[in-house]
């Protein structure tokens, strides 16, 4: 009791300091001085997002290290930075071991009979194989691995697969008699098969190649006059063209060879494709000949079998080939020089010319970039790159007047880039 | 915290506003430090012990540090109340320096302590003279924790917090510090 007595006083006695004092004048202008350049310093600093940023993380730094800080809240605090490291570290070696993007992968390209990655950023070639110098009909696999190729012999063609960083190429369908019919070979999406169209004892028939084990197996029965065939998205379906009495039409199977029937809608047309199927899997674009022969630009309703004239009228545009998201749609319009490439909403609203002299073209997989075979009248032309705004045209095998006679005047004999082309 | 020291409340709603125009130029910085200063000041000096010197290099330190974390200030509580929280943190800061200082120099000197409780006052004493001179005398932990606790009225725990230590480590400190106050002054018997 006589202890908190004292205690109180001495209290007391410490309160009686507690007064107000007023600082020395001198002083006073003194630090003001100093003070007011920490200010001015201050004002530069939010003046700038940087300055901010190095300001806040000063003070976060300060706080952590402050005494009064608790050490369990340090040692938390110690763990959510340790923490937040670590899943910026997987992020970035996910970024980094994450496969390239489909559309920023290679073209592969034949190019005076040799196998090349050409790469669409920068145009610059890399030989895949040299080994063959008679490479034609180049498809690449969608998920930008594999290249397939057929070399043309007397007696019959031979179908290769090759990895696109290089190797050496493994035949296909060894032993089987068939003949290449020199249109665009289809790869499954899931980049195992192969889906070609051949003469196969006499009968044209579409023949789907496993790639991993080289067996090949007729789809279509040999009474179909089979040609241009497409996957459908998701892999269990293709589509493909024949021929009856009333001209060509589409039918679709399914890739475990049932359900062949034609499709309905296209009573009346002469069908060029098919040459592309929408990703979600409800459309189909193609080029057709109308009853008086003018050739449109058409896509077809798998659902309710309407069908949607793409192109003008007045235009002859004889393929239509929709984008990999679904949004645009190319076609080939006709010209006195040969063909100007036009794009148009998927619904061929909003068409518009897109690169004057250019061919058919084959999109990139993220629909960023479009590749064509371009035919300027003023400049040397070649297979080129051209954005779908119309932006960016860039030759990557530039025109070349020495080629082979059955070659393109890129001496290009075939491209591929995991997107079907017609 | 004391109470002759303790700020008059002005605006809390438009603390933020007020900071922000008082940096905002030098003009206004000026009015404003001139404002501020003998608050800041006042609270140091007696908790310095009346040590001048070092009660205006703590006030400098304090405006330089709440210049630094400007971003920290929310405006809840008045611009003078936030300073004398950083005033605040600065004198544990030198009282912890202090500390270790003294804690070096014990190893190297007997510590003398002078204890005369039966001498006479003399003719001019001054009462507070003496009471920061007794404060004066005392280690830095002691006079932090007569500080932080009887002028600053912080709970013992609070005031541990703030000096490092363990609530029941800051209680025996206290009682250590009054004791040691009260022998420097002279038995404080007769109030």
């Amino acid at each position: 009791m006589a202890d908190m007595d004292l205690d109180i006083r001495v209290d007391a006695l410490l309160r009686r300091l507690d007064v107000p004092a007023t600082p020395d004048e001198h002083f006073i202008t003194a630090s003001a001085t100093r003070v007011a350049a920490s200010v001015r310093a201050a004002r530069r600093q939010d003046a700038t997002w940087y300055g901010r940023l190095m300001r806040d993380y000063r003070l976060a730094i300060d706080l952590a290290r402050e005494p009064a800080t608790r050490r369990w809240l340090q040692v938390a605090g110690l763990a959510v930075l340790v923490a937040l490291v670590l899943v910026v570290a997987l992020i970035v070696a996910g970024a980094i071991t994450r496969p390239r993007p489909l559309g920023n992968g290679p073209i592969i390209a034949s190019v005076g009979g040799q196998l090349q990655a050409i790469d669409p950023g920068t145009g610059s070639a890399r030989l895949i194989t040299g080994q063959n110098d008679q490479a034609v009909g180049v498809s690449r696999s969608p998920d930008g691995r594999l290249a397939t190729f057929w070399v043309d012999g007397p007696d019959r063609s031979r179908l290769y697969v090759v990895d696109v960083t290089g190797g050496v190429p493994r035949e296909l369908a060894v032993g089987l008699p068939m003949s290449w019919s020199h249109t665009s070979d289809a790869w499954s999406p899931d980049s195992r098969s192969l889906a070609t169209s051949v003469t196969l004892s006499g009968a044209q028939r579409i023949v789907v190649v496993d790639t991993t084990t080289g067996a090949a197996t007729p789809l279509t029965p040999p009474d179909v006059a089979a040609v241009n065939q497409l996957w459908s998205p998701d892999g269990r379906h293709l589509v493909f063209g024949h021929e009856k009495p009333s001209g060509h039409t589409l039918a679709v199977i399914g890739a475990d060879r049932s359900g062949m029937h034609d499709l309905s809608g296209l009573d009346g047309l002469d069908v060029n494709g098919p040459d592309t199927w929408s990703p979600d899997g409800e459309w189909i674009y193609f080029g057709a000949a109308d009853m008086k022969g003018d050739q449109h630009a058409y896509r077809l309703n798998l659902s309710s079998g309407s069908l949607t004239l793409l192109s003008r009228f007045g235009q002859t545009a004889p393929a239509a080939v929709s984008s990999p998201d679904g949004a645009m749609v190319l076609f080939n319009v006709d010209a006195s020089y040969g063909f100007d490439l036009w794009i148009a909403n998927s619904d061929g609203t909003h068409s518009r010319l897109l690169l004057p002299a250019g061919g058919i073209g084959s999109w990139a997989s993220d629909s960023s970039l479009i590749l064509v075979r371009w035919r300027p009248q003023d400049r040397p032309g070649g297979l080129a790159t051209i954005r779908p705004d119309g932006k960016d045209a860039t030759i990557l095998v530039p025109f070349a007047w020495t080629c082979r006679q059955d070659w393109t005047e890129t001496c290009e004999s075939g491209y591929g880039w995991g997107v079907a082309q017609p | 915290m004391g109470r002759e020291a303790q700020p008059a409340r002005t605006t809390t709603a438009g603390g933020a506003d007020e900071l922000r125009l008082a940096l905002a130029d030098d003009v206004a910085f000026d009015t404003w430090y001139r404002r501020m200063l003998p608050r800041v000041f006042s609270y140091l000096l007696s908790r310095c012990g009346n040590d001048v010197g070092l009660a205006e290099e703590l006030s400098q330190q304090t405006f330089i540090a709440a210049i630094e974390q400007r971003a920290r200030y929310d405006g809840r509580s008045d611009v003078s109340t936030w300073l004398i929280g950083i005033a605040r943190h600065k004198l544990a800061d030198h009282f912890r320096v202090r500390e270790r200082d003294e804690r070096r120099r014990m190893r190297l000197e007997v510590r003398q302590i002078p204890v005369d409780e039966g001498a006479p006052r003399p003719i001019d004493f001054d009462e507070r003279v003496a009471i920061a001179d007794a404060l004066r005398s005392l280690p830095a932990a002691h006079r932090a924790v007569l500080a932080f606790v009887v002028l600053d009225d912080l709970s013992v725990a609070e005031a541990g917090r703030l000096m490092g230590r363990s609530a029941s480590a800051t209680q025996s400190l206290l009682h250590r510090a009054r004791e040691g106050f009260r022998r420097a002054y002279g038995a404080p018997s007769d109030g």
